[in-house]
């Protein structure tokens, strides 16, 4: 470990006297925030909506009809059952449904006496997007009671859908930071783990420590915790520049931590891939080639600046296995829902997890040779 | 992990520095090192002679680990490179042909971290720096960076890197490559002062004959990956056939035909180049005045003549078949594309 520290050390000097080496690195997801917060509209898919019926009565079951076509038709929401209210609220808190829908013991009491009645809608607002998408097709499938004659002229006067919002507003600039917090991440170790490996390679500097004792564990563990140190700290600087932008600042001291500890995380994991991709690669042209290739197709299928639920089936099934998706919905969690723990620690695992083995797969592909 | 006491595995009863034992380097088709078999005596300065691109960077690269042989064997300090690559890298300090060491440092901060790789103690680190900088005259500018340095004094820098960990074979790889003649003789006398100071073993690789002769013991002259020749600079020259040299010359534009010199008796060979013209004799002394007076009776009006003794290029030419200067061979570009 004192031999690894010794690379790394070299790597943290050259890094912090260097400002040209780690401005790109927070700049240019700064200008992707502002680019794409003030820009992008779209249109959502299957989004996770739960349902719980507390009503037995036929409005209730007339809503969940219309529900279920609604949803059928233009697939925004994909429907799910749950019993107890308090169960569905906290499922909605944890970033697992986007919305809840209550419908109330007497709905359909209310609604055949002609009394003004009320469904509960509990919307994950942090994502603006989402939660308009899940309001209207909700307010569309009550308009589909209003064409049935035997209801039409007392129910649905009274029918009012009382929004409860989870979380002050999250406009859709803000709803990016956390996809570009691990946008900064990545561009962090192209810079620090990418262009070093493949500049020291080039410039000879390999070949000098290979004339040393140091072994390939030595020299890998020491890019890699350079690599994380200087990719944490640019990340952060992006972090707090992106919450000085957005207005949205980590809720509460626990959630900032484990932030940056998610942070961490990530880019040990990213620095592994880079030296996997980067391995075989001698010249330094490439490296913008493969890091530009890479961000795309980690970036875009994560969640980052669209729900995964809204892309077709292929892409979803990519984002299963894109690291960056954990990494981007346990910063949403902690950064916009200020979630617990508890439902952050999944995410956190797979990202662990994810680091662990690309770290171990770079130092077993490393060749400590010419 | 490294073992931390290996024991040198059986190179024979040689107690040489260096042995290979038909070391063999092949990539794909091109031999870069043919069955070399050498010996390199403690405490020597050895040096391995040959054009760009005739084995010589290749050879030091298996002794020194970073290649692997494709047949034969080598021992470095009685280690084997094969078998015991950790233990090979802690006896030798190596000087690689490009300057490898880190402009963005400074030359204190380059010392340090190298010993860290060899975990020098902190106390031992600091003594030994101090003792290094000063000997290259380095010590005064042991907090600037390294990129600001002259390509001297990054050699310079980098030779006493090489002598960190203190290390009983020094592997200097064309160390003066691109310098001018000044900052070379500064890395002669370096060469010199750390081999009286220090219990060291010297290998180099250079293709310029005057630092082999200047500060080898023993030289070996390779050609396309094969040994062609060893021993000390002396004894190379005096293998030389004719080792006088004659040189005549007459105004330029005067057309001699030098052939008649060929009947002197002593003469070896006549080498005729436009208006002058090279004539190697076993002695010049006894074989001059007979050659004057044939010019003369010739009327071949002669406007300079020198006499002076064989070289290490002639060596060279004699053993090789080339001057070490020659236009790259077709051999030796594929070398260089190979590696």
């Amino acid at each position: 470990m004192f031999r690894a520290w010794a690379v790394a050390e070299r790597d943290l000097r050259k890094f912090f006297r260097t400002p040209a080496l780690f401005l790109p690195g927070v700049i240019f997801p700064i200008v992707h925030l502002v680019i794409m917060g003030y820009s992008f509209e779209g249109e959502l898919k299957r989004l996770p909506v739960v349902v719980v019926n507390q009503d037995s009565g036929p409005y209730a079951v007339k809503v969940q009809q219309n529900l279920s076509a609604v949803a059928a038709g233009n697939k925004t929401i994909d429907i799910a059952a749950e019993q107890d209210e308090a169960y569905a609220r906290k499922l909605t808190q944890d970033g697992r449904y986007y919305a809840a829908l209550i419908i109330p013991p007497d709905f359909s009491r209310k609604m055949t006496r002609g009394e003004p009645a009320e469904l509960g809608l509990i919307l994950d607002n942090t994502d603006a997007f989402a939660a308009r998408a899940i309001e209207a097709v909700v307010q569309s499938a009550l308009l589909g009671m209003e064409r049935r004659p035997e209801v039409k002229e007392t129910a649905l006067p009274g029918v009012r859908v009382e929004r409860v919002q989870l979380y002050r507003k999250i406009e859709y600039i803000a709803y990016l930071v956390p996809g570009v917090i691990v946008m900064a991440t990545f561009m962090g170790t192209m810079i620090s783990g990418a262009t070093n490996l493949v500049m020291d390679r080039f410039q000879g500097v390999h070949e000098s420590y290979f004339l040393t004792p140091l072994t390939k564990t030595d020299i890998v563990l020491g890019m890699l915790t350079s690599g994380m140190i200087t990719t944490s700290f640019t990340t952060i600087v992006a972090t707090v520049i992106s919450c000085v932008i957005t207005g949205v600042y980590p809720p509460n001291l626990r959630c900032a931590i484990l932030a940056a500890g998610l942070i961490s995380l990530t880019a040990v994991g990213l620095l592994g891939l880079m030296f996997l991709a980067y391995s075989p690669v001698r010249n330094p042209r490439v490296i913008g080639i493969v890091g530009g290739f890479l961000n795309m197709i980690l970036y875009f299928p994560s969640g980052a600046v669209y729900p995964v639920e809204s892309f077709p089936a292929w892409l979803q099934a990519f984002s299963v296995i894109d690291p960056e998706t954990y990494a981007v919905h346990a910063m949403k969690a902690l950064l916009l829902r200020g979630s617990s723990t508890e439902a952050v620690v999944g995410d956190v695992a797979v990202v662990g997890l994810f680091a662990v083995c690309s770290a171990a797969a770079a130092i077993a592909a490393f060749r400590r040779r010419l | 992990m490294d073992n931390p006491r290996p024991r040198p595995q059986d190179q024979g009863v040689s107690d040489a520095i260096i042995r290979t034992a038909g070391i063999t380097k092949r990539f794909a088709d091109l031999t870069a090192v043919d069955h070399l078999d050498l010996e390199v005596r403690p405490g020597e300065v050895f040096g391995l002679l040959g054009q760009n691109g005739s084995g010589k960077t290749t050879l030091i690269r298996m002794l020194n680990t970073l290649l692997p042989p494709s047949a034969g064997r080598a021992w470095v300090c009685g280690f084997d490179v094969v078998r015991q690559p950790a233990a090979v890298r802690r006896c030798i300090g190596v000087v690689p042909q490009n300057m490898t060491s880190d402009a963005d440092l400074t030359a204190l901060e380059n010392m340090d971290l190298y010993a860290r790789f060899y975990d020098v103690s902190r106390g031992e680190r600091r003594r030994l720096i101090e003792q290094l900088l000063r000997q290259v005259q380095l010590w005064d500018f042991r907090h600037k960076y390294v990129g600001a340095f002259s390509g001297g004094m990054r050699r310079r820098l980098e030779i006493a890197r090489g002598l960190i960990h203190r290390p009983r074979l020094l592997i200097l790889d064309e160390p003066t490559l691109g310098l001018d003649p000044n900052s070379r003789r500064n890395v002669w006398r370096l060469v010199r002062t750390f081999l009286r100071d220090f219990d060291l073993t010297v290998l180099l690789t250079t293709h310029y004959l005057e630092e082999a002769d200047n500060l080898c013991q023993r030289v070996a002259l390779i050609d396309r990956g094969k040994l062609i020749a060893l021993g000390s600079p002396a004894e190379l020259i005096a293998g030389t056939p004719g080792g006088d040299r004659i040189h005549l010359a007459v105004a330029p534009g005067t057309a001699v035909d030098w052939s008649f010199l060929s009947a002197v008796p002593g003469v070896e060979a006549v080498e005729p180049a436009g208006a002058t013209v090279q004539i190697r004799v076993s002695k010049a002394t006894a074989t001059i005045t007979e050659l004057l007076k044939r010019c003369e009776q010739r009327g071949v009006p002669l406007k300079h003549v020198q006499i002076g003794r064989a070289t290490l290029e002639d060596a060279f030419i004699h053993y090789v078949g080339h001057t070490i200067h020659d236009e790259l061979s077709g051999y030796a570009v594929g070398m260089l594309e190979a590696i």
